[in-house]
């Protein structure tokens, strides 16, 4: 079984997640480009972050088989930091061309500030502009009118549903998201965002159409393994072998392949030779290398 | 003028060991001599723990009445109110920069200077030009920083939009803290907050989970028809803090909503824990009072 997690934050886990996830049976990740935890100073930071996302982290992912992608934005939070936002959206041009990056995102709210909808909207026009998905993250508060709010943003800007998806759905959001084109994203994640049992339930209440499941692992208390155990736990509730596999895998990969950067046949365990370097770098410290 | 720089003084002075109070004296100096101040005030601000520790104030340890309200220095640290005092005196003296010196201040700042900075904003702030450090502030995870800037702390109430007060509260909740430590929650409250709590309720309610007693404080002030049945309900929760904060918003209703009188009549027959039956006894008696 193959299993794709189409948002996950690697860079703030370890090489045993990714021992883990190999193990199984992830074979790819999008990394979402995303806050540090605390506000950025200045566009350094940012050039630094996004060159990691598509060096450092692809390669590291690649030691134990893991296929990287990554998105690339303005995060909501950092929005507010509107000078800065605006240095960010200067040099977004050239990331979004990039090998690997698969759309713009996380985009979206976080508390529904002016800034925030500022950059919202210039960033699907950049999806627009560089034909690529776009990843919409809805705010953990004041969800529902979150949510609202961002459907209605994608009709103004008049960015293609099918290129869209908003993640982080639940329950009381995920009917407002049916009544679009957009893709259906939901973060199987302790005490916030959504559980396996929900999920699982959620899929037989609405089908499988665009459904897409992630983790959403991140610096904070989160499982790297929650696409495999919800693929668990839909078996265990009936679902066969091809449905796990339409919405754990097939469908993640169809929504980012409209970037031109993904597809079934690219995603394939990638050999693994830990004797690679990168830039003169080794994430071994006195192991063998593993060459399989 | 005031900048309460004399109170400060008064009320960290006595708590104070003669060592401790002699460096905050130099530091003062050195700051009024300081022809580089955003590098002195850093230096210092960042030096203050280490030299004053980080012992609370006293129980009685005065209030300072600022533009906007009371700010409590009970619930400050020695080493807050020194860095609060520092920048006071420095604001003072180069009135020109006095905002930029505090803008630095807070971005050169590890989490505690920031955490004091936040809550003295009252103090060192009285029109609200400040407020773009506090936003900062409540965008984090952090327990202290945030809690700085939410709880005991009359700035947001005074400075904040009704949009940018209702996140706030919303973030208390959802981060689990003490709403009812939230100052000016109830003179604040609007119909979008009720809608916003009622919102998240369902939303918690529908994925199998639990929310905040104090919840109710924050929805009951401007309940919709759903938010004031929801709140009944909660009357007669299990959980006796449900029920004692469902008691409270419910009876502060009761002057602009008398139909509730009845049910509150009938839950204080039911009801078994005395501190929720105070809550209901005494709104229903101050109903019936003629006077």
């Amino acid at each position: 079984m193959r299993y794709i997690d189409p948002h996950i934050h690697m860079l703030s886990r370890t090489t045993d997640d990714y021992q883990n996830m190999a193990a199984a049976g992830i074979v790819a990740v999008v990394e979402p480009a995303f806050w540090q935890g605390q506000p950025r100073t200045q566009i350094g930071t940012y050039i630094d972050y996004f060159d990691a996302l598509q060096g450092w982290e692809r390669f590291r992912a690649s030691q134990y088989g893991v296929r990287h992608y990554c998105t690339i934005a303005v995060n909501p939070k950092e929005a507010n930091n509107v000078p800065l936002a605006e240095e960010v959206m200067k040099i977004m041009p050239r990331y979004l061309e990039k090998e690997g990056v698969v759309a713009v995102g996380e985009i979206g709210f976080d508390e529904m500030s002016a800034a925030e909808e500022r950059f919202f909207a210039e960033q699907l026009e950049l999806a627009k502009t560089h034909e690529l998905p776009a990843l919409i993250h809805t705010p953990h508060r004041d969800k529902l009118r979150g949510t609202e709010r961002s459907l209605a943003i994608v009709r103004e800007v008049g960015i293609d549903e099918e290129m869209v998806i908003v993640d982080h759905l639940t329950e009381i959001t995920l009917p407002l998201v049916l009544k679009t084109g957009c893709w259906r994203g939901h973060s199987i994640y302790p005490n916030t965002k959504m559980s396996e049992e929900r999920m699982v339930a959620l899929l037989k209440q609405y089908g499988l159409e665009k459904m897409i499941v992630n983790s959403a692992a991140d610096w904070g208390q989160s499982d790297p393994l929650k696409v495999p155990k919800t693929g668990q736990a839909m078996r265990d509730a009936g679902f066969t072998e091809a449905q796990v596999e339409q919405v754990l895998f097939t469908n993640p990969i169809a929504f980012f392949a409209q970037s031109g950067q993904i597809s079934v046949e690219e995603v394939t365990r990638v050999k693994i030779d830990q004797r690679q370097l990168w830039e003169d770098n080794s994430i071994l410290r006195g192991q063998e290398p593993v060459v399989a | 003028m005031n900048d309460h720089l004399q109170t400060l003084l008064e009320v960290l002075s006595p708590e104070l060991e003669p060592g401790e109070l002699q460096w905050l004296d130099e530091a003062a100096s050195r700051m009024a001599r300081s022809e580089h101040p955003e590098d002195d005030l850093a230096l210092l601000s960042a030096r203050a723990p280490r030299k004053l520790g980080r012992k609370p104030l006293s129980e009685s340890a005065a209030s300072l009445a600022t533009k906007s309200g009371a700010v409590e220095m009970r619930f400050w640290t020695t080493a807050t109110a020194a860095r609060i005092a520092l920048i006071v005196g420095a604001m003072r003296d180069h009135p020109a920069i006095a905002e930029a010196l505090v803008e630095a201040t807070y971005r050169n700042g590890d989490e505690g200077e920031k955490a004091a900075i936040v809550q003295g904003l009252a103090v060192l702030d009285g029109s609200g030009a400040l407020c773009p450090i506090a936003l900062e502030a409540g965008r984090t995870n952090s327990l202290v920083l945030f809690s700085a800037l939410a709880m005991r702390n009359p700035y947001a109430a005074a400075f904040y939009s009704e949009h940018q007060f209702n996140h706030l509260v919303l973030k208390v909740i959802f981060m689990e803290l003490a709403v009812d430590q939230i100052v000016a929650l109830e003179r604040r409250a609007n119909p979008a907050l009720a809608k916003m709590c009622e919102d998240y309720i369902e939303e918690r309610l529908a994925a199998g989970r639990s929310f905040p007693a104090a919840t109710w404080l924050a929805l009951g002030p401007h309940a919709s028809a759903r938010g004031e049945r929801l709140m009944i309900d909660y009357l007669a929760s299990e959980d006796r803090d449900h029920r004692y904060y469902a008691a409270v918003a419910v009876t502060r209703r009761l002057a602009q909503r008398p139909y509730l009188r009845d049910m509150i009549q009938a839950r204080l027959e039911l009801e078994a824990d005395e501190r929720v039956r105070s809550v209901l006894r005494s709104a229903l008696s101050s109903m019936s009072d003629p006077g």
